[in-house]
């Protein structure tokens, strides 16, 4: 039982950390650009096309390869900033989330298109559970733990310590102050698009190798990952990036007791009772100034 | 022939559900991305009553439609009050949720399996006589939809609606209950996605979990943007519009050979999406364009 | 003392996160009476309304109105009860024509009903015919008829305020509260407006209003409270206030 209840911690904090990236990244979308960003998913699972096709095909060296992910998810995102949404800044917003639905559509189709809509696997070396105490980790795991946490660590630094993350932080803070103390918004958007782009494509390329690499690997996270960043707060995103672990662990734990294929209604009844109790996310208000 | 009368009844079962929508979003601003949810709900109550309780086709539809709107009125006691970007990825939750119990409560719902044996309207005519009427029931149920929500339009309360979503604050200064004309709204337009989806199941006769994917209720927005958002005729030839380009394409599909039938059908969504997109930002107001000279902005409590 | 006050705050605290934006403050407003509410920008006079109104929650504190505790109420309920508010920034109905702005503020209308909508058509326009001509009386008044038909969001500032007195008026609330009702407002209707309040104020209706043009609230109110970094300075009538130091320190000698 207590083994049991181990592995699922773990198992949770694994998808926690796969559920942050893109979950930090949603928050920072929906402070700065102001919508809920429905794309969000195509980004993972391009990321990871990008780095199957690399890695698989090409037969590239793996670094090189995920490095190849990275940026032509980057490239995505920026793509979508400067050929969709920059032209629909000041519209309401219903605009900019409808669409990034056609965003989504026209990408997800186009993975179909280009790939198919079989699943591929990254050619990686058969590996064997390592035991820690009472559980059973996969050494990819730990990379994903490491990746991850490198990541939220590297964010955390950059709005700390950069100029430019300071700035990005003021205008996800408060926009309308922001925008009144004349921090270009251009630029901001800009490279937050970059940064989003580049933790959704980590995340995809973490889950691909985890798991699968099919069409939907990144819309079928996307609610969850919005789940988390509602849980965590919008307003702030490392809020959002612990509302993922706390999404990760509780839906592992849950399903010791609701049958597995409710998993994903989990993430529902979070978001319910979560908005319910506290409609701006646990440590939503914290930030406001 | 037959073709000719499912793109019809197609189009015609689009233009309800775009007529729900519209009711929701272009009148009141309610944003509902689980709109799925609700046509699910009426094609399987309805589907399932007839099917496996026997009961008579018109019990089924009301039903269906009484069970949509049932359903989505504890969702809007619970959810309408938060902001509306909160509100539309809660619904988009809530219709994942309702897909998981369809596909997992097999002994209520038959699972991934589906339901066969739907009856059409008139059956019994025969074939030849049944797809002619049952069309004929179809038209006039999405005509009497779109007479009530024109009804609803010219009245006083589609003043209001429309007042709610140019500016809720203002609108609850004057003493208007906000929150629950806009929960009325939900249950209203969730009614009529619950007929449309029991009209829907008994014109196709099968159906099953695929068939209620998120992508219904993208395309109920496609159709609605393509005839206007708020517009009174805009559902119509947004959704004939759509059902045109995606049952042509698959008629293209037998006579073009460039591609694979796999990208074909892909290639038609990523179509849909590029058509969305430019859309939003050429033409948000609809192919039409000069039902609406501007389309006022959400408007959020200025302090 | 239930008997005198239409309205009280009492104790009213408002914090946003880092500062405080209401300090205790206490308010009470006799029927019949125009009150006017006065403090340099910033001083939380307009969250005192909102409070008042019910669109913003006070921290700690309690309204009361005819004697009844309506500290939790909605807004809705509030306004229906008679405490109608503008709002400083118009809140007009763009999209919506300045004759339908104020159709909509009618209260109790069978046409907004659900399903009566559908079937009380002879109800509905009797009714409708009423509120139109009460409508186009006001604007008549506010010099706004003449745009009746014209879409809201089209208006210039000044007609903007308008329209939000103007339907604020077509509900004939107990308690109307206006937040600075003149500005942008022509000289020459900023003075029609001042006399149909007064006006409004013998009726016996009940009056709160912010505004910045003092020689106006100075005429025209029975009351005065001095609001200034969120704490209440002075009160009193105006003459009085007009005199006293701190006020004319704090803020008349500034302003
Ligand atoms: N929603 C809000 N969040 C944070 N601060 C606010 C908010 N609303 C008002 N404030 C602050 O409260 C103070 C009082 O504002 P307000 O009531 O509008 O003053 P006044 O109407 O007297 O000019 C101001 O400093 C303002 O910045
Ligand atoms: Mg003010």
């Amino acid at each position: 039982m207590v083994a049991e209840l181990a592995q699922h911690i773990v198992d949770g904090v694994v998808l926690g950390a796969i559920l942050a990236l893109p979950a930090l990244g949603l928050a920072l979308v929906w402070r700065i650009a102001g919508f809920p960003h429905l794309a969000h998913g195509s980004l993972m699972t391009i990321a990871a096309y990008a780095a199957w096709l690399a890695a698989g095909v090409w037969r590239l060296p793996l670094p090189l390869a995920v490095l190849f992910g990275l940026a032509i998810s980057a490239v995505t995102g920026v793509a979508m900033h400067l050929g969709v949404y920059r032209h629909l800044a000041g519209r309401p917003m219903l605009n900019l989330f409808i669409a990034s639905i056609g965003v989504e559509l026209f990408l997800r189709y186009g993975v179909i298109f280009s790939f198919g809509s079989d699943f591929q696997t990254f050619p990686l070396p058969a590996e064997r559970g390592v035991r820690l105490g009472l559980v059973v980790v996969r050494p990819l795991d730990l990379v994903l733990l490491a990746v991850a946490f490198g990541a939220l660590l590297g964010v955390w630094w950059m709005f700390r310590g950069t100029q430019i993350g300071r700035r990005m932080r003021a205008v996800s803070d408060n926009a309308s102050l922001a925008r009144l103390s004349g921090i270009s918004p251009a630029r901001i958007h800009l490279i937050m698009w970059i940064l989003v782009s580049v933790l959704a494509g980590a995340a995809g390329i973490l889950l691909g190798a985890r798991n699968v690499i099919a069409p939907t690997l990144g819309w079928d996270v996307l609610l969850l990952a919005f789940a988390a960043a509602i849980f965590g707060g919008i307003s702030n995103p490392f809020g959002a990036a612990v509302g993922a672990f706390l999404m990760g662990l509780v839906s592992q734990l849950g399903i010791m007791w609701i049958p597995t294929s409710y998993e994903e209604g989990i993430a529902f009844f979070l978001i319910m009772i979560v908005l319910l109790v506290k409609p701006r996310g646990l440590f939503g208000e914290a930030v406001r100034a | 022939m037959t073709y000719v009368y499912t793109v019809i009844a197609f189009g015609l079962i689009y233009t309800m559900l775009a007529l729900g929508l519209n009711l929701q979003m272009g009148f009141t601003g309610i944003i509902n991305f689980g709109y799925v949810a609700f046509v699910a709900i009426g094609a399987y109550t309805s589907a399932l009553l007839t099917v496996d309780l026997h009961w008579p086709l018109l019990a089924g539809w009301a039903a269906g439609a009484a069970l949509a709107a049932l359903a989505s009125y504890p969702l809007g006691l619970l959810t309408i009050r938060l902001g509306g970007d909160y509100f539309a990825v809660v619904t988009l939750g809530f219709s994942e949720l309702v897909l998981l119990v369809v596909l997992n409560e097999r002994q209520l719902t038959h699972g991934a399996i589906g339901i066969t044996g739907i009856h059409r309207p008139f059956a019994a005519l025969g074939p030849h006589l049944s797809a002619p009427l049952a069309l004929l029931t179809i038209a006039i149920l999405t005509a009497l939809t779109a007479y009530l929500i024109r009804q609803i339009s010219h009245s006083p309360l589609g003043r209001l609606l429309r007042a709610i979503q140019a500016n809720e604050s203002a609108a609850q200064a004057l003493g208007k209950n906000t929150l629950g004309y806009k929960v009325l709204v939900l249950v209203v337009g969730s009614a009529i996605a619950g007929l449309a989806g029991a009209l829907y199941a008994h014109w196709v006769q099968y159906i099953s979990p695929d068939q209620f994917s998120p992508d219904v209720t993208f395309n109920t927005f496609i159709a609605l943007i393509l005839g206007g958002v708020g517009s009174l005729l805009g559902p119509v030839i947004g959704a004939f519009v759509l059902i045109l380009f995606l049952q042509g394409s698959i008629v293209l599909q037998d006579y073009v050979h460039v591609f694979s039938a796999n990208q074909q059908s892909a290639l038609r969504f990523m179509i849909i999406g590029l058509a969305l997109v430019l859309l939003i930002v050429y033409r948000p107001e609809g192919i039409l364009g000069r039902m609406k000279s501007k389309r006022p902005g959400r408007s959020t409590g200025v302090s | 003392m239930s008997e005198e006050v239409l309205l009280e705050a009492r104790d009213i605290e408002k914090a946003y996160v880092g500062s405080r934006v209401l300090k205790s403050v206490s308010v009470a407003l006799k029927p019949g009476t125009i009150t006017a509410l006065i403090g340099p920008n910033g001083a939380g006079k307009t969250t005192l309304f909102d409070i008042i109104a019910g669109f913003v929650q006070a921290d700690s504190g309690v309204v009361r109105y005819r004697g009844e505790d309506i500290t939790r109420k909605p807004a809705f309920l509030r306004a229906c009860r008679g405490i109608v508010k503008t709002f400083q920034i118009p809140h007009e109905f763009g999209g919506l024509s300045v004759l339908d702005n104020l159709l909509v503020a009618g209260s109790d209308q069978i046409g907004e009903r659900f399903p009566a909508s559908l079937w009380s058509r002879r109800a509905t326009h009797e009714q409708e015919c009423a509120n139109t001509e009460t409508a186009c009386g006001i604007l008549e008044f506010l010099g706004l008829l003449a745009s009746r038909d014209v879409m809201a969001q089209t208006l210039s500032a000044g007609e903007k305020k308008l329209l939000e007195l103007a339907r604020a008026l077509m509900l004939a609330p107990r308690l109307l509260m206006l937040d600075e009702p003149l500005a942008g407002v022509p000289l020459s209707v900023g003075e029609q407006i001042l006399e149909h309040l007064v006006n409004i104020g013998a009726q016996g209706k009940t009056l709160l209003i912010v505004e910045h043009n003092l020689e106006a609230v100075m005429r025209v109110a029975d009351w005065v409270y001095v609001l200034v970094d969120g704490e209440l300075l002075a009160s009193g009538p105006p003459s009085e206030v007009q005199r006293n130091e701190k006020v004319q320190t704090a803020y008349l000698g500034r302003a």
